[in-house]
């Protein structure tokens, strides 16, 4: 009981980091559309919404996106283009469920839909430099490794 | 066992083993032998060889017995990978999971993987995953030794 705990915990704080990284972008979207259309504020119910989308996009990410990534050959596979196509139509499902641009043009919709496969696509770029930044670093230790045993 | 021990002035020192058959006491000084000179004795074909650790590639734990991975073959050891891991530690071999010992101067190339686990392709191909939990560790080793 106590390992499966600490197996869920462990994961819940995996995908609650990233679902944070999405909540910031997708607030600041709604808040950045709000003052352009010349309201000053965003309704905490909405805010709420947010967080429920961003917790299944992440929920995603971490079921589609586990440690068998790969991004050795790219950021697009099989499983990260489904990843940003759930993640997109989440996103924009979620706006015009909960009519987050009420009243403001239909092209609203698909810029933000847009916009958000964007955000999405740059953390997928974020995890292949770390993943590229750190093979570099472990195949350069290991020759050190080595030629230091000979 | 009888123990004979004979000290003859000029004398080089030899150990000789003399058995009837391959038991379990004789295999067990064997082994305590092989380790003390860095040689893994290894079972191959019913017969016991000692081998050279740098042939191996890694050592795994299955269903509480040990085997060594050579580029030849596959051979069972009669120690726990606990104890040929901390004996060979020397040799370049490394923990890398809780049944898996590699010989890291096998290592062809690394590579960084999701939530900071590694995976270690071998000289002949094999791809081995090392977790999180042993990532760490490789890195450092890699780094201090």
């Amino acid at each position: 009981m106590d390992g499966w705990f600490r197996k869920m915990y462990v994961w819940a704080m995996n995908v609650k980091l990233f679902m944070a990284l999405y909540l910031i972008v997708m607030v600041f979207t709604l808040s950045v559309v709000a003052l352009l259309s010349g309201r000053d504020s965003v309704r905490i119910v909405n805010l709420l919404e947010t967080l429920l989308t961003c917790m299944l996009v992440g929920v995603a990410q971490s079921l589609l996106l586990d440690d068998r990534a790969d991004y050795a050959h790219g950021i697009f596979f099989g499983r990260s283009v489904l990843w940003l196509a759930l993640s997109t139509a989440l996103s924009v499902g979620a706006a015009l469920l909960f009519g987050w641009f009420a009243g403001l043009p239909g092209w609203t919709y698909i810029a933000f839909g847009a916009f958000m496969l964007f955000a999405f696509t740059l953390t997928l770029v974020g995890l292949k430099l770390e993943q590229d930044t750190e093979t570099v670093r472990l195949n350069s230790d290991l020759r050190r490794f080595k030629a230091k045993a000979q | 066992m009888k123990v004979t021990l004979r000290q003859e002035a000029g004398a080089a020192n030899e150990i000789i083993l003399r058995y009837d058959t391959m038991d379990d006491d004789v295999r067990a000084v064997l082994e305590l032998l092989s380790l003390r000179d860095r040689r893994l004795a290894v079972e191959d074909g019913g017969a016991v060889r000692l081998i050279d650790p740098a042939e191996a590639l890694y050592c795994e734990s299955v269903d509480e017995r040990t085997y060594v991975y050579t580029a030849q073959g596959v051979y069972r050891v009669g120690q726990t990978l606990s104890a040929v891991a901390e004996a060979l530690a020397g040799m370049g071999f490394f923990r890398c999971s809780k049944s898996m010992a590699v010989n890291l101067r096998a290592i062809e190339s690394l590579r960084s993987g999701v939530n900071g686990r590694i995976v270690a392709t071998l000289q002949n191909g094999e791809r081995i995953l090392v977790s999180r939990r042993y990532a760490k560790a490789l890195r450092e080793r890699l780094k201090g030794d």
